[in-house]
């Protein structure tokens, strides 16, 4: 077969592969210059949904700014508010309940949960199953959005986090539903989804070596989260430069070395089961009392500027944010993983077949309102 | 059982120490923030300076946690967060170009991810970096006139489009007090 392909002597021709392409998650255009069915370069073009979310956040109040950080990753809203809230406790100096820290650490992971459900669901039917294992995705996954519900009332744009804890105290009810799902519906279904597709042989044909990258291209392209450690480098936040409670807990960073899809593949559902490993001893060790350390009055941090960043399902999210003592933020820059993580497709495609594109660009797990913000 | 030793992010004064060294006759100064350590340089010599601290030896930074600007009334700042997957130090590279005629050399030869980094501050700022991949607009649509993240962008939009007052952007005060998160 690569021989056929390598003696077709054919011209250079251009195709256009999006921006409105079930395969490119979301409004993504790619412009492949392909010789027979060889890619020879791409040219990524983003931005159609670029709606100036850094321009949005400064202008409205710090609370604002939280509603517009939910809607950068609409998969893990959760995780978006996360580092611009810990920027301003760092800037305000202000301490956090022991509760409030649990109640963000249970509802992070859950989040991270959902975000590679959703991934193995849509990268199954990139690959080319008919959405079966996307519907049992979403199986699992409208449970814990009903957690969410009961949580905030929101199913998708949270807004729950606040500097000094969050919103709402999680009620006992809740926490007994988080745990009968940790502990018993959980596991046993992440088993046999994990066991479904690897011991398919049209499944493995297509990811095995496809969208080969090194430890050293992702890591010069900016790449992190599962996209990095599917290369074989061990680099996560959550343990390198350990944020909120996640030094106190027991979980291994799972690393694959080859580099490709399937490796990829592997590293976010050993993540799914660490995050189970995380809630459990979240939930054990959640004490009672204080869930917010309340404001007197509006949100002033004190003019500074602080960078943090924390370890979201597909990589490093961060927030830079420049105080200058009013109640809107000067800056805030976004710095979301999709758009470091988009930057090696160049590379990926270089030299792939023309249908093995959907496949890499789904092995990424990119989201492009983060991309575009 | 206990997880397997991973590296953690070096102490900031180990990257102050290695920022002085790799940087000597360069750096301006070097300042503290939280979390951070930047070193300022003046903006011909950033690309050097770039390269200094990315090449083997000093704190071998090999990824980029953040790259951005920051408008301040007329000049122009530009912030590249660093971090060595080698030697766990992470630090700030920091220069200042006027905000008429920003102007910079661009460090996509030394970190390929800077890429569209920089093609979204030249945009969003109007630096320009010599020696990008591609003079396209990423981000904006092409009928944008100016760069919106500037502090004295005007956009000339009709008014109708700004039906969202400033005074629902912050809630109004009430009986004087600010208002609390409610």
């Amino acid at each position: 077969m690569s021989d056929f392909i390598s003696t077709v002597d054919a011209k250079e021709i251009k195709i256009n592969l999006g921006p409105q392409h079930p395969s490119t998650h979301g409004v993504f255009r790619v412009i492949v210059n392909l010789s027979g069915e060889r890619v020879n370069s791409v040219e990524p073009v983003v931005g159609y949904l670029h709606r100036s979310k850094e321009k949005c956040c400064e202008m409205r109040s710090y609370l604002g700014a939280i509603t517009i950080l939910d809607r950068v990753d609409y998969v893990v809203a959760f995780m978006n508010e996360l580092p611009l809230v810990l920027a301003m406790e760092e800037l305000l100096e202000w301490e956090v309940p022991e509760r409030a820290e649990h109640i963000r650490v249970i509802l992070c992971e859950l989040s991270r949960i959902i975000s590679h459900l959703i991934w193995w669901g849509s990268f199954a039917a990139d690959c080319g199953t008919f959405f079966t294992p996307l519907i049992y995705a979403f199986r699992e996954r409208e449970k814990i959005q009903r957690i969410f519900d009961s949580v905030c009332g929101a199913r998708l744009m949270m807004h729950y986090f606040r500097p000094g804890g969050v919103k709402w105290d999680l009620s006992q009810e809740t926490v007994d539903t988080i745990t009968k799902f940790i502990k018993e519906d959980f596991p046993e279904r992440l088993k046999e989804y994990e066991e479904l597709l690897p011991g398919n042989p049209i499944f493995l044909e297509r990811v095995i070596g496809t969208g080969t990258i090194s430890a050293e291209d992702a890591l010069a392209y900016g790449a992190t989260g599962p996209t990095l450690r599917g290369s074989g480098l061990k680099l996560d936040i959550r343990k390198n430069e350990p944020y909120s409670i996640y030094d106190r807990f027991d979980f291994e960073i799972p690393v694959e070395k080859e580099g490709d899809a399937l490796a990829r593949y592997k590293v976010r559902f050993e993540e799914m089961k660490q995050s189970v490993r995380i809630i459990e001893q979240a939930l054990e060790g959640m004490p009672s009392g204080e869930f917010w350390n309340r404001p007197k009055k509006v949100y002033k941090p004190p003019a500074g500027e602080v960078y943090k960043r924390v370890e979201s399902s597909k990589g490093e999210l961060g927030v830079f944010l420049v105080s200058d003592g009013s109640k809107k933020p000067y800056r805030l820059k976004i710095r979301t993983p999709s758009f470091s993580n988009l930057q090696t497709f160049k590379k990926l495609a270089q030299g792939a077949r023309f249908a093995d594109l959907p496949v890499i660009i789904g092995s990424l797990d990119i989201v492009m309102g983060e991309v575009d913000r | 059982m206990m997880a397997e030793e991973i590296g953690k992010v070096r102490d900031l004064k180990d990257s102050r120490e290695a920022l002085e060294k790799a940087l000597e006759g360069l750096v301006d100064e070097i300042v503290e923030v939280p979390g951070d350590v930047y070193a300022v340089v003046k903006p011909t010599d950033y690309f050097r300076a770039c390269s200094r601290v990315c090449g083997d030896g000093g704190p071998s930074f090999d990824y980029i946690r953040c790259y951005t600007a920051v408008h301040r009334e007329d000049a122009i700042e530009i912030l590249l967060h660093l971090f060595s997957s080698r030697t766990f130090l992470k630090g700030a590279i920091k220069t200042v170009i006027p905000d008429n005629k920003p102007k910079i050399d661009s460090i996509r030869e030394i970190i390929p991810g800077a890429d569209w980094y920089e093609r979204e501050i030249q945009e969003m700022f109007g630096v320009n970096f010599s020696g990008l991949s591609s003079g396209a607009r990423l981000l904006l649509a092409d009928d944008i006139q100016g760069h919106p993240l500037r502090k004295d962008f005007v956009d000339d939009r009709p008014e109708w489009m700004f039906e969202t007052r400033e005074e629902l952007m912050i809630a109004p005060a009430k009986g004087g007090e600010e208002p609390e998160d409610e």
